[in-house]
């Protein structure tokens, strides 16, 4: 159980700077997240914490202490990786003890902790197996036995569900937040799937290019984001999007706050267009409505009248629309500038 | 119907000029080797060859040259072998650690021998190894270290020629077992830096298991490899003094241009091929139990 | 402290580096010192390290006491008859054993292991009787015919042509291209790499070949290199190292001198069949 912090960490490759001066507070007991595209740094976060991929300046402070000059195998921290790095010369129980192991437990204890470790994960009858004999989602549990068994103030994990099928994705989705309800230790998970982000975390971290995005709550980052990457980032359908004009400045709406009519909508936005794509979706439909700039609006509504070529109006109350200014910067209602924006919202004729 | 039969000729046809090469110089050379190890070969007047049957064998066992070969290539191979094996995995496990300009330009040095004729390895050595002006013995006085005898006393001379034995195959099989330390995922040892897992223990529970089947064939590589010794032998010490160095190959080269005596040649070549059969059995045998790590 | 801990283990890692490339580079260094010493200087006490000036003497007494021009000569055509023999003879082979079924296709193949794993030293014997049956002892055929069926290099060959997708040689087949069309147009370029590799190694192997041609050749005008280098220890009278070393260094020069400028792909060639 500890908080992690970052302080002003940079790290190079050479003279490619990948994070430069980023501060970031994990909470203690959380279940953290950092999501965002390929080479935004997350996976790279996580393996400072880890000491496996040192900083190139700054400090890393798990629960307060300074860790830069601790060994990986003496931080506390347990890593499950993405391809599981499981020894694969070794047997289940091998692989599980090798930590306790070299950390000198004795015989007894450790076969204990193993015992309740492999248990936790449902892999008992497969001790004395290779891993060679197991399944991807077997070796999975192995991996996560053996952080579990070293009862680390940290669990990282480095997209531990990417080489799963989507069923087994699923399920073991559940039973990491069981487990970490269980244990209640950090948990700092590694992601590029924001649907898996916003269904597990508490804390969500967004990155993007070495920056922090955003960090919030997952209801937070859906309904309230702080800027236009954000708000494209997470969501699935994607945010709604319409220039105001040239200067960068943007509205978006959210498909499911989005209407659909025959008629133009009175005292909200309102967009002429005509449908190109119709998904059912058992409960609701979704259409694709193209505008007159070539803009694509996705509505989701349990109206299932409209077909493919209707010329239809895309509507949504001003108070669901979002404003980001030509910084990419999201202009909330208390925003002294808000009423201008609104205006330009307003004025726009579609 | 032309097409049936033409097409099932084909492969054959393609494969003859290959099996041809098989059949004369791999496949008839070793019956007749075999053959020719159960006369007594008259090479001036053949048809005074008389089948001896397995005469030539046992004298050949109780032939004191021979067996003095046989056992100098088990000594050579097993040094050889000690000595190659564990230095260039050393080597191999530092040198893959990091893969900028110098440890690569090391690799390429390393590796040089190998590519260069032992004829040209053996000269040098020998001069480098001449008691009175060789380089060793010479740089040897200068930290007033009494110099060697090397090549020319029966107790050093098989040392001297393990030594260089060694030294030109070290870089060769370091790189091979490079190659399969990079087959080894980096997360792997990732995870055991936070296993608390230090270098020995690493290396020991990690890296040669994982490693084996490749270290395995090496051996078996090498082994054969060091059977068949001849070059260095012949340049360096002529397989004395004394036959101190010398080796199965050696001694059926002497055997046929020295001496003439065409039985003890053939048997002796027999004997080789039952060893390097043996040992490439064991070789393939392996192959097809071959566990794949994931 | 852990950061000058960190910075003397660096120094100490190049050091030993550096070690280590000078003993498996010294004694090239040393045969090229020798190689221009004079003869003084090689039988003089304490020995010279560094010759006092390029003496090439050493290199023209070398080149004249036995016939190297014509050692070389050999070596050369040796070398380059052997590698089209067997590339001849080694691709459609490949190609068979790649891309066609046929009954006793697992047994030839284990009769080409065989071939690949069986010493020279086993079969030289009565091959050498062959070749003096045959009469052409005075040629430089022993020394190549020999090498016709190049093992490795139809196990190499078969797995680039494996690579080849079928469909590419059935859309030639409907083409109506005949085999040789086949081999030529779509198989060779796609395993020119591996060809290459293959023609390395060959080249290689055979110019630092001793123990064949050694019980192969009885007369200089169808010795190769080797062998004459070789001969340079036996001659009579004192050793004279300097001009052994110049003799040596036409045996070794070549072999450097394509390794410094292809380093990397002759040693990614040798290993990569250690590997296999």
């Amino acid at each position: 159980m500890a908080s992690i912090t970052f302080q002003k960490v940079t790290k190079k490759f050479g003279d490619n700077i990948v994070i430069e001066n980023l501060d970031l507070e994990i909470k203690d007991g959380s279940f953290t997240v950092l999501v965002g595209p390929s080479g935004c740094g997350k996976t790279t976060l996580l393996r400072m914490i880890a000491g496996i991929g040192p900083q190139t300046s700054g400090s890393v402070l798990i629960d307060g202490k300074d860790v830069t000059q601790i060994a990986p195998g003496k931080r506390g921290v347990a890593m499950v990786f993405q391809n599981y790095a499981i020894y694969p010369t070794m047997s289940v129980r091998d692989n599980i003890e090798f930590g306790l192991k070299n950390n000198k437990i004795p015989k007894e204890k450790r076969d204990m902790l193993v015992r309740e470790a492999v248990e936790k994960v449902g892999m008992t009858e497969y001790l004395d197996r290779q891993p060679g004999t197991l399944s991807g989602g077997q070796r999975q549990r192995i991996a996560l036995a053996r952080a579990i068994v070293k009862n680390p103030s940290v669990f990282l994990m480095d997209e531990p569900l990417s080489n799963l099928d989507a069923k087994l994705r699923v399920q073991m989705r559940v039973e990491l937040i069981e487990l970490h309800n269980k244990l209640k230790t950090t948990f700092v998970y590694v992601t590029h799937d924001q649907v898996e982000a916003m269904s597990m975390a508490d804390t969500i971290v967004l990155m993007n290019k070495g920056k922090i995005m955003q960090e919030a709550k997952p209801t937070a980052m859906y309904r309230d984001p702080d800027n236009l990457f954000t708000a494209r980032f997470i969501g699935s359908p994607a945010m709604n999007m319409k220039k105001l004009n040239e200067n960068g400045e943007i509205l978006g709406f959210r498909p499911e706050k989005a209407k659909i009519g025959r008629t133009p909508f009175e005292n909200e936005f309102s967009a002429k267009g005509t449908i190109i794509a119709k998904e059912t979706l058992g409960s609701e439909v979704q259409y694709s409505v193209r505008d007159k700039d070539s803009d694509i609006f996705i509505v989701k509504t349990e109206d299932e009248e409209y077909e493919m070529g209707n010329e239809v109006y895309t509507g949504c109350d001003y108070k669901n629309i979002y404003i980001f200014d030509s910084k990419e910067q999201r202009v909330r209602d208390k925003d002294p500038r808000y009423p201008e924006y609104m205006e330009k919202v307003r004025a726009l004729k579609l | 119907m032309k097409t049936p039969l033409r097409e099932r000729l084909k492969p054959y046809l393609l494969l003859l000029p290959a099996f041809v090469g098989i059949a004369l110089f791999t496949v008839y050379p070793v019956i007749r080797l075999i053959y020719l190890s159960f006369f007594k070969v008259n090479q001036l007047n053949t048809s005074k060859t008389t089948f001896v049957g397995w005469k030539n064998y046992i004298s050949l066992l109780g032939n004191s040259a021979f067996m003095t070969s046989l056992k100098n290539t088990g000594v050579y191979s097993l040094w050889t072998i000690v000595f190659t094996l564990a230095i260039a995995l050393c080597l191999a496990v530092w040198l893959s650690q990091k893969q900028d300009h110098l440890s690569k330009f090391t690799q390429g040095a390393a590796f040089m021998p190998h590519v260069i004729s032992s004829v040209s390895i053996g000269l040098v050595f020998s001069q480098m190894m001449n008691p009175t002006y060789g380089l060793f013995n010479n740089i040897l006085a200068v930290f007033g270290v009494r110099g060697f005898q090397w090549l020319q006393s029966s107790q050093t001379a098989m040392g001297s020629v393990v030594f260089v034995s060694v030294w030109k195959s070290i870089g060769y099989y370091s790189l091979i077992i490079i190659g399969a330390l990079q087959s080894i995922s980096p997360s792997i040892y990732e995870a055991a830096a936070l296993d608390n897992a230090g270098t020995w223990a690493t290396m020991k529970k990690i890296t040669i298991p994982m490693i084996s089947p490749q270290l395995f064939f090496t051996l078996i590589v090498m082994t054969i490899g060091s059977f068949k010794v001849f070059d260095t032998i012949r340049i360096l010490t002529d397989g004395g003094p004394n036959n101190a160095t010398s080796s199965i190959v050696y001694y059926i080269y002497k055997q046929v241009f020295w001496e003439y005596n065409i039985g003890r040649a053939t048997t002796a070549g027999v004997f080789l091929l039952i060893i390097v059969g043996v040992l490439t059995g064991v070789y393939f045998a392996l192959l097809s139990k071959r566990v794949h790590y994931q | 402290m852990y950061q000058t801990r960190q910075k003397i283990g660096q120094v100490i890692g190049i050091l030993v580096k550096v070690i280590i490339c000078v003993i498996f580079i010294f004694p090239f260094v040393w045969m090229l010192s020798v190689s221009f010493q004079t003869e003084q200087e090689t039988t003089r006490l304490p020995i010279t390290l560094i010759p006092s000036h390029l003496n090439w003497q050493s290199y023209v007494d070398a080149w004249n006491c036995a016939p190297f021009a014509v050692y070389i000569k050999n070596s050369v055509i040796i070398i380059i008859s052997i590698i089209l023999l067997q590339t001849i003879i080694m691709v459609p082979a490949a190609y068979a054993f790649a891309k066609f079924d046929f009954k006793g296709k697992g047994f030839l193949f284990s009769l080409i292991l065989i071939a690949f794993m069986m010493p020279t030293q086993v079969t030289f014997l009565p091959v050498y009787y062959m070749m003096s049956d045959w009469k052409v002892m005075k040629t430089l055929l022993p020394q190549i015919l020999p090498f016709m069926t190049n093992a490795f290099g139809i196990f190499l060959l078969r797995q680039y042509f494996m690579q080849v997708p079928d469909e590419l040689i059935e859309a030639a087949k409907l083409d109506n291209a005949s085999e040789v069309q086949i081999l030529s147009k779509i198989m060779l370029p796609m395993s020119k790499p591996g060809i290459s590799a293959i023609a390395l190694l060959s080249f290689v192997g055979h110019w630092n070949d001793y123990f064949w041609p050694l019980v192969m050749t009885n007369s200089d005008e169808v010795r190769p290199i080797t062998i004459g280098v070789a001969r340079l220890k036996d001659a009579e009278g004192n050793l004279q190292w300097n001009m052994i070393m110049a003799g040596n260094m036409f045996l070794v020069f070549p072999i450097v001198f394509i390794y410094i400028l292809a380093s990397r792909y002759i040693i990614n060639s040798f290993v990569y069949s250690g590997i296999k």
